[in-house]
């Protein structure tokens, strides 16, 4: 698998959130607003890479590896979390409104399944090259599926589109032109879990319909 | 050596690294977050006071006096010419679900409670926004009547929030006696 591949397939082909189905609870919780999905992605982009870089690292020794390996979920932990915390501080300090938004979901990066996933099936075994390309792709299709259900939900639940600070595009507009309001439920987790199983609906049918025509294909060849 | 041993020690080890790394990005934030909070706290208490009517900072003496536990600040605020005191301005956070809620809580020399502000909570966003609306029957009374709080009554989801804010109320009961010398 060439590098690009490697990471193309975060996004497309083993997307963590609409594929393999994973970090589920972050987000829901988080994706009410646009502004929240582009803070946890870049969050989850800082540690997911980093954690797969340094994971590799210490498992590309033989000898370091062996002592590892009976311990290895505790040292995954460790380095997550304190990449996790470092994310927390530095938030907290400097970007404080997004900070409060994310609230609790920040801490909870450290038992992410996505970013734990990639540690034990990818980095423990790969060289750091690849970790790096492959936990970019990773969080990459992550962001972007938390940003595609944060689109979704802002727009239909609020009639706005917050991209970041005070910058916010109001789209009352449309909802007045069909006469009707803004639907809150899609703000609430009941309209996080409609808007997650319409998209995942969608993509399945989507990658449904393309695996037929390529077996189709295949047969009149 | 034992391998259970070495592989304990190599968990150490990247404990210790890991340690001095969150010291170090410590040492450059926690000066930051202070700053934050400090200049939250004083544009909170200064709009508190506007929406009060109790006039603003400019207007009195200000005295700050940190504290230890969940009063952790007493501002007394003192007029500037008789250096009458006025209005003592406390602190006063209490745990909620995930996060503590910082409030500010005005006592006049009466020990009425003469106004309160939820300063910062870090809820899960949209659960708690009924809190900052409810009436918590506390202005005008007496800063250690605390009975009639238990009046107040909330969404079972967001209860930890509302008590919290509630516990702040109780918190501050408690130090009156401390700073108005216990004659209540």
């Amino acid at each position: 698998m060439n590098q690009k591949e490697n990471f193309f397939k975060g996004i497309l082909k083993e997307n963590p959130l609409f594929i393999s189905v994973l970090g589920m609870c972050p987000s829901l919780a988080v994706t009410t607003k646009l502004e929240n999905a582009i803070g946890m992605g870049i969050a989850v982009f800082f540690v997911l890479v980093l954690s797969n870089f340094l994971v590799s690292l210490l498992m590309s020794s033989k000898k370091i590896r062996e002592l590892v390996k009976p311990v290895r979920i505790p040292v995954y932990i460790v380095i997550i979390a304190s990449l996790v915390t470092v994310v927390e501080m530095v938030m907290h300090a400097y970007l404080y409104s997004l900070y409060v938004s994310l609230g609790v979901f920040i801490p909870l990066i450290v038992v992410n399944c996505i970013i734990l996933g990639r540690a034990e099936a990818f980095a423990s075994s790969n060289k750091p090259l690849d970790s790096v390309v492959d936990g970019m792709g990773m969080a990459a299709g992550y962001t972007l599926a938390i940003i595609l259900i944060a689109f979704v939900r802002e727009i239909l639940g609020k009639g706005t589109l917050t991209i970041w600070g005070s910058v916010q595009l109001d789209l009352h507009f449309i909802f007045d032109f069909l006469k009707i309001t803004p639907i809150d439920m899609f703000s609430k987790p009941v309209g996080a879990f409609m808007t997650f199983g319409f998209l995942l609906a969608a993509i399945l049918a989507i990658t449904n319909k393309r695996q037929a025509k390529l077996a189709e294909e295949g047969d009149k060849k | 050596m034992n391998k259970g041993l070495a592989s304990g020690l190599v968990l150490l080890t990247l404990g210790l690294v890991c340690g001095l790394l969150l010291a170090g990005v410590n040492a450059f934030t926690a000066p930051t977050i202070l700053a934050l909070e400090n200049e939250m706290k004083f544009n909170s208490l200064n709009s508190m006071l506007e929406e009060y009517q109790l006039g603003t900072t400019a207007d009195f003496v200000i005295d700050e006096e940190p504290l230890i536990g969940n009063v952790n600040d007493k501002f007394t605020l003192s007029d500037p010419v008789t250096e009458e005191l006025q209005y003592v301005i406390y602190s006063v956070k209490a745990r909620g679900y995930q996060s503590d809620i910082v409030m500010l809580i005005v006592v006049d020399s009466d020990m009425i409670v003469r106004g309160y502000t939820i300063v910062s909570e870090a809820e899960t966003a949209g659960t708690v926004d009924f809190i900052y609306t409810v009436d918590y029957l506390m202005e005008g009374r007496l800063a250690t009547d605390v009975i009639s709080i238990d009046a107040v009554s909330g969404a079972t989801t967001a209860k930890f929030s509302l008590a919290a804010v509630i516990r702040c109320f109780q918190y501050v009961a408690e130090r009156i006696p401390v700073d108005f010398g216990g004659g209540v």
